[in-house]
């Protein structure tokens, strides 16, 4: 291929969150192909599927094209979409909204954004939570609850106090990497070389997932638990800490709240004299006020069981302690299938080995117990003094852009408004995470209760096949008074729309970033394809028409951006004079900032939690109603929590891992891609097919129940063969909806006989703290077809 | 004289088809036409099971089978030991007796369904279909347009893994002449003697049975 006279443009990818640097090629204003940029810190030229792919994307005849209309009633099979202008198009959403809100308040029009990718909602999103608050509504959707609160909230705040940052694992300097649920060679592109090189160098790399996905079959060693079980596998792993006094005393005594009285008539702290924490000193023999600091000289007991005033009273790490008593390795075995000596071992290596780092994802979180999960998880590297140190549990920059979200514009109780507190998840409540799981929003519409939402706009969100229980979805979307969907293609969900939107892709959009080492405003590479437009454009324009145009810098892109950049002291001309964006260094990564001294008081400023200190104990979660420890919690829906559902059903769904060619249900389309990667399928074990007749390539009917035994639906999809995956358990990739005319593969729908996944879920197994949903460890049965 | 040759590390790659994509969007090559594809390969039985994937390309033999039956002399060695097939003196008909003489399944007709949009040509499909003759024999060449320009192949740029390692096989210093050197890298089918560029190597991580003694352990 010529690369003459073609114009080089640095842009980066934002297909996911991983962010890679790219070069555009462009020839008289067509992309000829995009290639990693090798000066990009996070990619160093490289480049995954999807990003190699933009000019398929781009280019594909089968994007959303103009604004559409729907002209016959929803329920019928033909929308009857007419073409209409992009004025009519916002007008209209504009007087939806102005009416909803008039007739019902603002929490009942829902604004809901999918995912990350594609059109870079993880960019925009924050102009679109602008929008929802100016308009005055609590209600702001996100993926979420089948997504990352396990990593980002609303445990690790509420316990570790590190709201808003992610777990980042501290490639050059660890020598363990423990992954959960986590696919990240595939799912982070520019991270696999980085993980790689660290495991060649001889950092052990330790995978728990069910299934052997790509990163487990990379690990040197891979523990296979029973879906949703993760936790007891922790918990033995904690035993075998506390057994062997492998934890680390002195980081508990200090950093921690583990030496903190608490009374064993009511679960709350020990107070006294002002002083809301005590501690035991051991060597005084007395109790000793801490708030949270006490002197050095002070020895705070971690075990033993004291009498303070009357009070008899144990330290949090005592009943820590007795909590993971009972959960040997062989206890855990039972649960989790992993053998004993194994779980022995990985956390003996765990424990011995420094610095360790673990990371997770929504393998781990998508079950009812996953709060709790990864609270044991990150506990591991509290316990063992790896937290927030030089290759341990570290987390990413908190190198931030202004925040430009404007929760400032809601009204003072808002959060109490929101449906999320409305629905008793008192955890997010206190968090004031307001994000709303969609199935909070499809419950909402169809029962009118806590109050009704009568209107959404949704943008980049394929809710007919997201989330789980697609059919209750479906049926929700159709009972709103009115629904606008933006996209870059036509999903499933659309059928239940009024207005659809064609989005631009990102490669079409701009924003501001850092793709380090660089800050850069992104330009478009090439001008958006037929009518679509950016996300953005479309929330500025909206904006206007609702009369905000003073809050979105009278619907001036460049100045919301110039805003957003403040921090940095650069301006968007600025970064647009030299062509890659501005060389930036960010502070240098800090550790232990929970040691960083307070300039006023002198004291360590401690941890963003209620107590100040990283949390073993939550007395707030006791006082909001949840168990303040980690303790077992069998997975809902699962063999042993609902045996009724599995005699029938007797195999287990987990539904897991993404490969790296695909962007969550985005992207099938493609024909580069779809050549990889033709067509769905389901992974079952080779010894149970044997057993009932399935042969590979078979079509199997898989069924599922609701929660009271009746048929919840059914996918139907290619049998493979394998041995990575247990005898009871079979594994389903998500995200299948789309066809690839061009292969001459159809779509396949997104309900009963469909290859969606998110059809076989009853989503009312969900976890009572954080409302992830009960995905991993569902009841299902096989058949032939 | 360069004898351009190619080392993929096995442990490293991750089956993410990255490789294959960066071949399409270089290459421009036609729907069905795969120069390089992955292998995967699974083993044993539960929970004791591993998998593998093993990138599949021309191994730019030296010995060359394919142009040895080939009639019309429309492969040859290029520069850098490339085997470069002319698309305009591939003019067999009917049974191309190239392809079945490969012994690794590499080469493959272009059939001509000349896009990979119905009735829709894009901008780039425009551009670089002419370079695809309609029922030529095509294959890997190393993207000998970018390796004489000083470029690495795209699909060794691309590899998000870093799993690929492009240079000289007759540099006797370079990091690729040292990692084919080593008692883990072989060719395919070396029992051909078949002289190819392209090896592959597999440091697999230590087996768990062979570690030492657990430092854990030493309760008090």
């Amino acid at each position: 291929m010529s690369i003459n006279n073609t114009q080089q443009i640095h842009s980066y990818c934002i297909h996911c969150a991983a962010l890679c640097g790219v070069i555009a090629y462009v020839k008289d204003g067509y992309l000829v192909k995009v290639e990693g940029d090798p000066n990009s810190d996070n990619n160093a030229g490289t480049l995954c599927p999807k990003g190699l792919s933009a000019k398929q994307e781009i280019y594909h005849p089968d994007r959303l094209k103009y604004p559409m209309k729907r002209t016959r009633p929803k329920g019928d099979v033909d929308p009857g979409w007419q073409r209409i202008s992009w004025d009519e198009a916002l007008d209209t959403i504009a007087a939806k909204m102005n009416e909803i809100k008039a007739l019902y308040g603002p929490e009942s029009f829902f604004f809901q954004k999918g995912s990350t990718g594609g059109s870079s909602g993880s960019e925009w999103y924050r102009f679109f939570g602008r929008l929802s608050s100016v308009y005055g509504s609590p209600n702001h959707g996100g993926t979420g609850h089948i997504c990352c609160y396990s990593r980002s909230c609303p445990g690790l705040p509420l316990h570790l106090g590190n709201k808003g940052l992610h777990p980042s694992i501290d490639y050059e300097k660890t020598n363990f990497i423990l992954l959960v649920g986590y696919n990240i060679l595939h799912t982070e592109p520019p991270l696999a070389r980085k993980i790689l090189d660290a495991q060649q160098r001889g950092a052990r790399l330790v995978v728990i997932d069910p299934i052997l996905a790509p990163t487990a079959a990379k690990a040197d060693i891979w523990l296979a638990p029973r879906p949703g079980t993760d936790l007891a596998l922790f918990l033995a792993m904690h035993h075998v800490i506390i057994h062997e006094r492998l934890f680390d005393p002195d980081f508990l005594k200090y950093w921690t709240n583990a030496p903190f009285l608490v009374r064993d008539d009511n679960g709350l702290f020990v107070s006294s004299d002002g002083s809301p924490y005590l501690v035991w000193n051991a060597k005084a023999r007395a109790p000793q006020p801490a708030n949270p600091w006490f002197p050095s000289h002070v020895d705070p007991a971690l075990n033993g069981s004291y009498s303070v005033n009357g009070i008899s009273c144990r330290p949090a790490w005592q009943l820590f302690t007795d909590m993971v008593e009972a959960c040997s390795p062989e206890w855990a075995e039972k649960m989790t299938w992993v053998p004993a000596e194994d779980i022995r071992r990985v956390a003996r290596l765990y424990a011995t080995t420094r610095p360790a780092s673990t990371d997770w994802y929504n393998g781990l979180h998508r079950s009812s117990n996953g709060y709790y999960t990864a609270l044991a998880l990150a506990l591991l590297s509290v316990v063992t003094g790896n937290w927030d140190v030089p290759g341990g549990l570290t987390f990413e920059s908190d190198l931030t852009f202004k925040d430009v979200k404007g929760a400032k514009y809601l009204a003072e109780d808002w959060i109490n408004k929101s449906l999320v507190a409305a629905a008793g998840f008192k955890a997010r409540a206190y968090n004031k995470e307001y994000v709303g799981p969609m199935n909070l929003v499809a419950d909402a519409i169809l029962t009118g209760k806590p109050y009704p939402i009568k209107g959404m706009l949704s943008l980049a969100s394929g809710m007919g096949t997201s989330n789980p229980n697609s059919k209750k979805m479906m049926d929700a979307l159709k009972q709103l008074d009115f629904l606008a969907m933006g996209d870059i293609w036509q999903t499933p969900a659309m059928a239940m729309a009024d207005i659809i939107l064609p989005c631009a892709t990102h490669w079409e959009s701009e924003f501001v970033n850092y793709n380090p080492p660089y800050l850069m405003h992104r330009r478009p590479i090439v001008e958006p394809q037929y009518e679509a437009w950016p996300d953005l454009k479309i929330i500025f324009e909206l904006a206007k028409r609702l009369g905000y145009a003073k809050e979105f810098w009278d619907g001036d892109i460049k100045r919301a951006f110039n805003d957003m950049l403040e921090p940095f002291k650069v301006t968007v001309d600025e970064l647009d004079a030299s062509p890659p964006g501005i060389a930036y260094s960010p502070p240098p990564a800090r550790y232990k900032r929970y040691a960083a001294t307070d300039e006023k008081s002198g004291r360590p400023k401690g941890v963003a939690t209620p107590t100040g200190k990283l949390e073993i104990y939550s007395e707030k979660l006791k006082t909001l109603g949840y168990d303040p420890l980690p303790s077992w919690r069998e997975p809902e829906p699962g063999p042993f929590s609902t045996p009724e559902l599995f005699r029938e059903f007797p195999l287990i769904l987990s539904s897991g891992f993404k490969p790296m060619h695909w962007l969550h249900g985005q992207l099938r389309a493609v024909p580069w891609l779809r050549e990889c990667d033709r067509e769905p399928f389901v992974w079952i074990n080779r010894r149970t097919a044997r057993k009932v007749g399935i042969r590979d390539g078979d079509r199997v009917m898989v069924e599922t129940p609701k929660r009271d035994g009746t048929i919840q639906g059914n996918v139907v999809l290619k049998a493979v063969l394998t041995e990575t995956v247990h005898p009871q358990v079979i594994y389903i990739p998500y995200g299948w909806w789309q066809g690839c005319d061009s292969l001459g593969l159809e779509g396949y729908g997104s309900l009963d006989g469909s290859t969606n996944v998110n059809n076989l879920y009853d989503d009312s197994f969900a976890d009572p703290v954080s409302g992830t949903i009960g995905m991993v460890s569902y009841p299902c049965r096989v058949r032939k077809e | 004289m360069a004898r351009y040759g190619l080392a993929i590390d096995l442990s490293r790659c991750t089956g993410c088809y990255a490789c294959m994509i960066a071949c399409k969007s270089e290459n421009s090559t036609l729907p069905g036409v795969l120069w390089i594809r992955i292998e995967e390969k699974e083993e044993g039985e539960f929970p004791k099971v591993s998998k593998t994937w093993i990138p599949m390309l021309c191994m730019q033999c030296a010995e060359m089978p394919c142009a040895q039956v080939c009639p019309t002399g429309a492969i040859t060695r290029g520069e850098g030991g490339i085997v470069l097939i002319d698309s305009q003196s591939c003019i067999c008909e009917g049974v191309k007796p190239c392809v079945s003489a490969c012994p690794f399944g590499v080469l493959l007709v272009n059939q001509g369904n000349r896009s990979y949009f119905r009735d829709y040509l894009t901008p780039h499909e425009k551009q670089d279909y002419e370079a695809h003759a309609e029922g030529a024999v095509e294959k890997c060449d190393l993207c000998h347009h970018r390796v004489i320009a000083g470029m690495q192949p795209s699909c060794v740029q691309a590899c998000p893994s870093k799993a690929m390692l492009f240079g000289d096989l007759d540099e006797p210093a370079s990091d690729l002449v040292e990692l084919v050197s080593s008692k883990e890298a072989k060719a395919l089918r070396d029992d051909l003697k078949l002289d190819p560029s392209v090896f592959y190597v597999n440091k697999s991580p230590a087996e768990a049975e062979n570690e030492t003694p657990l430092a854990g352990g030493q309760s008090t």
